[in-house]
């Protein structure tokens, strides 16, 4: 078998495999799931593993090689005027076509659709200029982003609580699995050309600056139009009485997926386009894999996307609320904790953001690195958010304290480590905690009774706050061992002249 | 020719799947090899449908590690045995003569090793003229090293190893406000019989550099021990 199609197949197995087995585990025991739940569940399983396996397939060959390619040429134009007008319309176009956007806009009855469309929009755009900014005049990033997060956080005093959950989690909503590898990708091309000493930590803090975006244009929205609330669309369990009702569930979402893929793909293939005529003039190989890419990343991300909301929205939302409505309630945080820390593995992005985080740093931050980093971060985040659903406690108490902490590690910890970590934040929270975990805490505030605007609303955001401090952590424990480590070596170098050179050879060119 | 200078010290070259760096790293340590590096790169596309379908260009790890020359049959008897070099595609070992080092590298080398003087074995020369290896290293700009395989390949090459790189020429770099930008360039690593290296680098030149009118630059190195190349399909070609 062709070694990388093994490594891929095994990839995908490793990603959804271990967080199927403990659902099943669970609806084996504690929590009885309908049969057709079950059913849908397994099904979506195996369109998860099959769509990761193409996602990060076509993320590799296309996203990544298109944001890397006109990362590139925009930084070799050398023109200031080029590269913002560049990135505000990147930054634009793609959130426009970003899919959870038309579902947040959904979410809040009081803005009309298309102007929090826009503004969310025209938000990402402007820190996506700035973050490319921040590059050119080595602006500090960790005091950027105490500069807005505390923009954010002074705006959400005046935000009424309902809104302010919906505003958080719109921060991670719109950097999707199609954006994410993009602004990644553009960071790094960036700065591959560069060769001064920062290039390397310059090309993560994208992501970090642009999930700000929408978060802030959301409150301001909140605080002209003042809304009354968002609103959710209660989740309907479909039940299937036969094997074909199976097969339609999924077969009449697919074209609804596929052509959401095909709008958020579009403005990429797009701009790529308009660079390849203009600027990049690929050759015939090339150009040929970033089609290819396209198409795997099409095929990849419709059977993800499908089988994650027909197959695994109803399986959390009853295993949630099932788990909560047990006599001993609490049992919710730890099984909340474990199922967390297995399914960051399945956010398709986090996969891409890893292996780009080794080859950057030279393997020195290892993809098993970052992941078990941001493994524990998402057990954290989904026991805390669980004990939320459980008591109620608002979602500031721990935004606010978290977020504290995380901006106050940026002063300790490499630079690197802070710009990943604030990254990996926007990344981690993708299509499956939107998809499983967001249920999952529906579900769960059901069975108790609370309020699941306020109470189950917020995981997103939860979320996407403890990478944040795990992988700032991860840099903290790097730095402390890396200074450790070269202490042995005693011996200043000699002069230059005691080179060891043994007879220099007859010029042995001549075979 | 031979190259026939005689080198104390060997930069051992282990190319493997990324991902087992550590393993062949592991070995090197047990045997007291220092000054070892990881740059992390990719194979080369073998056929071009795989290529055109992403399947192909599986990534790699390449270690550098200074071994005296007495130690470098025994590491690479070990190394070929720990990573199954025996198999094809498992990945390569080789070592290339240096004709001197820094006094810090040898003094890191002999800390290391308490006996660094070993008993020296003229081993390097006892393979046959017909068995002799020479890397090939050929500088190109990025998104060439496709092109520079395929010549290469036509020309009897079996395999490369690719790696990123920045250009380094002093009139090229430019600045723009704070940064300094370096152009991008691929360096791809190529494994050959001594008796096709010349045939390879006349391609590689000729087909790419020429036609396509990309600067580039090639050079090879000798080698003095192989391990994990499939030996008998390289130098049993005619030429």
């Amino acid at each position: 078998m062709n070694k990388k199609l093994k490594l891929k197949v095994l990839e995908s197995l490793h990603a959804v495999v271990p967080v199927t087995l403990i659902v099943l585990a669970l609806g084996m025991t504690i929590v009885p799931m309908e049969l057709s739940t079950l059913l849908l569940f397994l099904v979506g399983a195996v369109f998860l593993i099959v769509g990761m396996g193409f996602f990060t397939l076509g993320a590799d060959m296309a996203m990544m090689s298109i944001g890397e390619q006109v990362g590139t040429q925009l930084t070799r134009a050398k023109k200031l005027w080029l590269i913002v007008a560049a990135c505000f319309a990147i930054g634009v176009v793609i959130t426009v076509a970003e899919p959870d956007l038309q579902v947040l806009a959904r979410q809040t009855p009081a803005v009309p659709d298309l102007v929090l469309i826009l503004t969310v929009a025209v938000g990402v755009g402007f820190f996506l200029v700035l973050s490319f900014l921040r590059i050119l005049f080595a602006w500090n990033l960790s005091w950027l982003l105490i500069a807005f997060y505390a923009a954010v956080f002074l705006l959400s005093a005046f935000v009424p609580d309902a809104f302010l959950a919906v505003a958080f989690d719109s921060g991670g909503v719109t950097t999707g699995p199609i954006t994410v590898p993009f602004i990644l990708a553009l960071g790094l091309g960036l700065t591959a050309v560069r060769a001064d000493k920062n290039a390397d930590n310059d090309s993560f803090g994208l992501v970090a600056l642009c999930s700000i975006g929408p978060i802030l244009s959301v409150l301001i929205l909140g605080l002209i139009y003042d809304p009354q609330g968002g609103s959710y669309t209660p989740l309907s369990l479909p039940r299937l009485s036969h094997t074909r009702e199976l097969w339609l569930a999924f077969g009449r979402a697919l074209p609804d997926y596929l052509r959401e893929v095909v709008l958020a793909l579009a403005p990429i293939l797009a701009f790529f386009l308009v660079f390849q005529i203009f600027f990049l003039r690929l050759r015939r190989r090339p150009l040929v894999k970033i089609f290819v890419g396209m198409l795997y990343t099409l095929i990849g991300l419709t059977l993800f996307l499908t089988g994650v909301n027909i197959g695994f929205m109803p399986a959390g939302h009853s295993i949630g609320r099932q788990l909560a409505g047990l006599p001993v309630r609490w049992v919710i945080v730890p099984i909340g904790m474990l199922i967390g820390y297995y399914i960051v593995k399945a956010e398709p992005a986090v996969v891409v953001l890893n292996k780009q985080v080794e080859d950057i740093t030279g393997g020195a931050i290892s993809q098993s690195m970052m992941m078990s980093g941001l493994s524990v971060g998402m057990a954290v985040s989904l026991g805390l958010s669980m004990v939320r659903v459980l008591t109620g406690v608002s979602l500031m108490w721990f935004l606010v304290p978290g977020y504290l902490i995380a901006l106050g590690l940026s002063f300790f910890v490499p630079r690197i480590f802070t710009a990943i970590a604030f990254d990996s934040g926007g990344v981690a929270s993708g299509p499956m905690t939107a998809t499983f975990l967001l249920p999952f805490a529906m579900g769960a505030c059901e069975a108790v009774g609370g309020n699941i605007l306020t109470d189950a609303f917020g995981v997103v955001a939860m979320v996407a706050m403890t990478p944040l401090i795990m992988i700032q952590l991860l840099g903290l424990v790097y730095q402390w061992k890396t200074k450790r480590a070269p202490a042995a070596r005693p011996e200043r170098p000699a002069p230059i002249e005691e080179e060891i050179i043994e007879f220099g050879g007859s010029a042995g060119e001549d075979v | 020719m031979m190259t026939d200078f005689y080198s104390p010290v060997r930069c051992l070259v282990v190319i493997v799947d990324r991902g087992k760096g550590e393993r062949a790293a592991r070995v090197c340590r047990a045997r007291q090899a220092s000054v070892r590096m990881v740059l992390l790169g990719h194979g080369t596309a073998s056929a071009e449908l795989m290529d055109y379908l992403g399947l192909d260009e599986p990534e790699k790890e390449l270690m550098l590690c200074l071994v005296p020359d007495g130690r470098v049959a025994p590491l690479l008897a070990e190394l070929s045995a720990e990573l199954g070099f025996s198999r094809p595609g498992r990945g390569i070992a080789f070592t290339l003569p240096l004709s001197g080092v820094s006094a810090a590298a040898n003094c890191l080398m002999e800390t290391d090793a308490a006996h660094a003087a070993l008993p020296v074995e003229r081993e390097g020369f006892q393979m046959a003229e017909s068995n002799r290896f020479e890397l090939i290293v050929c500088v190109a700009e990025h998104g060439m090293s496709g092109e520079v395989m395929d010549a290469a390949r036509g020309a009897g090459a079996t395999g490369g190893t690719v790696l990123r790189a920045r250009g380094l020429g002093g009139e090229e770099a430019e600045r723009f406000l704070n940064i300094t930008i370096r152009p991008e360039k691929e360096v791809v690593l190529i494994l050959s019989a001594a008796a096709q290296k010349q045939a390879i680098m006349k391609a590689v030149c000729a087909e790419v550099f020429s036609r396509t009118g990309e600067r580039g630059i090639a050079f090879s190195l000798p080698v003095s021990d192989v391990t994990g190349l499939n030996l008998t399909r390289l130098t049993g070609q005619p030429e």
